[in-house]
């Protein structure tokens, strides 16, 4: 029986060999070679270690400073804030409670989104389809993944949920009707979902990797009135909590606002500041633009939270031919 | 009848030595098993009050068989040691100065009873071994291991009484094989709650005649052991060579034993390095991977302006077993509603790469073949499946 042995290829660098975790050695493959918590030792001493775990560039993402190409035409995200602020959950793919948020106002059943064949239809169907996809491909890819649906019209309201099952979530999907809103209250939503879930408790953070992590995917399209939001203190805490994402896929009109009325980009900065730890995705997408930027949206958003990148670093393409570049990876 | 109950049934004073020997009293070779009672019964009169029951029958796993010892106290007595009635095996006499629990019993000890049980069993495995004497054959297998550090400590023999219409004579060899599962990744050994004894391995030779010419050999893995190294299947063992002994039969089958572990220790960093080096390579959209074992991994890729799925799913025999992809859409469903994929499985793939020429490889496929067909995907699909 041929045993081959792992040697480094031409070029590369050698990842640490850790002892993986046996019960004979329970720390195993969370030795820690380096301050920063990662999984894996960072084979390369060159690069500089900041004092407390973060994800800046440099410690185990692209060591370059530009990704590769830009694919998506969007508006560029805020860099990930200062070492400070940042406390480095161990990347381990544990179970995602996704609670999908739909916004039904409106605006989603305009039919103005351009579909693959050139027809016109409407962000609600569109949104119905990838959250199907979404849930889908989750269960797919781990079955202790679990969904829950809320819609939000002037409040919100849970659906469904928690379910594992992504056929009970979309039994619920497809019922749907969109309405006029007068508001929208961030503060309601959150509190929705503040009273359905329970975070881990926050014990050594950068060593124990947690029994799950909430995430919340709001799809959201309406363009009118600026974002009220003064969250409670005990929505704040949710808010920063290591465990907790809130992810946003905004569909807005395109239009530039003259005067006193807020344009979206008023709006969909005002979401990204809810972002304290720099560890959310967030995207905007015109209402009048091709469908598949609505579905590539999704797609990307199927990523864990802990396993992710930081999305401005986030790059998808194929590269044909030629040798890509070399990024250092830690598991 | 459950621990509870035999719990609750016996005389209170006997409580604490029933105790110990039901909830994880484990006396031989086979910690898989535990002790049980049955038969529990009181030897006191029908008029006194209840629970007063003091004497059981207690089966103890040994050599592949079970032995049913009566155990009886006295519960006007509780503080007298116990008789025992070792089954059939009426000539089975134990001298009491080798049996120290008895000779110092001490009712306050809830240990005694266990501890005495041992020491019981380990004078019946000499009495055992005394009977081998009727087989020549077999007091040399016998002897032949016991000279060996490996497996002589760890030994147990039961030699059957003779088959009364052939004459025949039988035994059985147990050996715990001195085989080290102590590297095996931890996530392999699943819940150890549920088996919270030794990672052990065991291998039982029954030798069906004293001429050694029908040998049975059977191997017995603890269960998170079994599940780690693959189904059982897969874990077959070379039949006894006619003429053989068990002294080089028993180091071959250690040795192959110590390969399949070291193969599922090897996989685990092989895997580990695949995973790494598609990080690299890809790692800006890795959309999940198994940060534990390291046995799937799943990302986004893009081309032009078109999203699809690959899934990676590393097998346990990896690198010797291919990899399995799966290229999955985001936008279609297929017409029973599943999510549209296709699995890739004639991919260029050879054990031998190490991982970053795995990942080059199947960047190059990727690229190469499956735009090709995903964009056929598309077109075919986008008039029948993006309306409603």
């Amino acid at each position: 029986m041929e045993t081959p042995e792992p040697g480094p290829a031409d070029g590369e660098e050698r990842l640490v060999e850790l002892r993986p975790r046996t019960r004979s050695n329970p720390e195993g493959a969370e030795d820690r070679r380096s301050s920063t918590g990662s999984l894996g030792g960072n084979s390369n001493p060159n690069i500089s270690q900041p004092a407390v775990g973060s994800r800046v560039e440099g410690e185990g993402e692209a060591s370059t400073s530009d990704s590769p190409t830009q694919q998506q035409p969007t508006l560029t995200t805020p860099v990930p804030p200062p070492a400070e602020y940042q406390l480095r959950v161990p990347r381990v793919n544990c179970p995602e409670k996704v609670i999908i948020c739909l916004d039904l106002s409106e605006e989603m059943s305009l039919p103005k989104l351009e579909s693959f064949n050139g027809s016109k239809t409407n962000a609600l169907n569109i949104s119905q389809k990838m959250i199907e996809m979404f849930v889908r491909t989750k269960h797919k890819i781990d079955k202790r993944h679990e969904f829950a649906l809320v819609v939000v019209n002037d409040d919100s309201l849970w659906l469904s949920g928690f379910t594992s099952d992504p056929r009970e979530l979309c039994s619920c999907l497809y019922d749907l009707e969109t309405n006029v809103c007068e508001s929208f209250n961030l503060e309601d939503l959150l509190n929705v979902i503040r009273q359905k879930i329970e975070l881990p408790s926050m014990d050594n953070v950068q060593t124990i990797p947690p029994p799950y992590v909430v995430r919340t995917v709001l799809i959201y399209s309406r363009n009118a009135g600026q974002l009220q939001f003064n969250p409670s203190e005990a929505v704040s805490k949710m808010l920063q909590s290591p465990y907790f994402f809130f992810d946003v896929v905004y569909l807005h009109n395109g239009m530039e606002e003259q005067g006193d009325d807020t344009s979206w980009r008023d709006n969909y900065t005002s979401f990204c500041n809810l972002d304290s730890k720099g560890m959310c995705y967030r995207f905007e997408v015109s209402l009048s633009g091709p469908a598949i930027e609505l579905h590539n949206c999704m797609a990307k958003l199927l990523a864990h939270p802990l396993q992710r990148p930081f999305q401005s670093h986030a790059s998808y393409s194929l590269l044909e031919g030629e040798d890509p570049q070399d990024i250092e990876a830690t598991v | 009848m459950s621990p509870e109950v035999a719990l609750h049934r016996i005389s209170p004073e006997l409580r604490p030595m029933l105790c110990s020997v039901v909830r994880d009293g484990r006396v031989g070779l086979d910690s898989t098993n535990c002790l049980r009672v049955t038969d529990l019964k009181t030897g006191c009169t029908s008029l006194t009050p209840g629970p007063c029951c003091d004497r059981f029958k207690l089966h103890i796993p040994y050599a592949g068989e079970t032995l049913k010892w009566d155990i009886i106290f006295n519960a006007q007595y509780p503080e007298l040691p116990p008789d025992f009635i070792f089954g059939e095996d009426a000539e089975f006499l134990p001298e009491p100065s080798e049996l120290p629990h008895l000779v110092q019993w001490d009712a306050g000890d809830p240990e005694c009873l266990l501890q005495l049980v041992k020491e019981l069993i380990q004078q019946y495995h000499h009495y055992q071994c005394q009977r081998l004497r009727e087989s020549s054959r077999l007091l040399f297998e016998y002897d032949s291991l016991l000279e060996d550090p490996n497996y002589g400590r760890n030994m147990e023999i039961y030699a059957g009484r003779k088959n009364s219409w052939t004459g025949e004579f039988s035994a059985r060899f147990l050996l715990k094989l001195p085989v080290d599962f102590s590297n095996i990744p931890v996530y392999l050994l699943k819940d150890t709650a549920l088996d919270p004894g030794e990672d052990v391995a065991l291998l039982s030779v029954s030798f069906e005649d004293a001429e050694a010419t029908q040998v049975f050999p059977k191997l017995f893995l603890s269960p998170s052991i079994e599940h780690a190294l693959g189904d059982s299947l897969a874990l077959q063992i070379p039949a006894f060579p006619s003429g053989g002994c068990l002294i080089d039969y028993v180091p071959q089958v250690c040795q192959i034993l110590n390969n399949k572990v070291q193969y599922v220790i090897q996989g685990y960093h092989k895997r580990r390095e695949y995973i790494a080096a598609f990080l690299s390579h890809f790692g800006m959209g890795v959309v999940e991977y198994d940060a534990e074992g390291f046995t799937k991994l799943t990302l986004l890729l893009m081309w032009k302006d078109f999203c699809f799925l690959v899934h990676v799913d590393l097998p346990l025999y990896f690198p010797r077993d291919q990899p399995t992809l799966t290229f999955q859409s985001v936008y279609h469903f297929t017409n029973s509603g599943q999510l549209y994929s296709q699995v890739q499985v004639s991919y260029p793939y050879s054990p031998r790469w190490d991982g970053n020429e795995m990942a080059k490889r199947a960047n190059y496929c990727a690229c190469a073949t499956d735009n090709k067909d995903v964009t056929e995907v598309v077109r075919s699909h986008s008039v029948a499946k993006t309306e409603t």
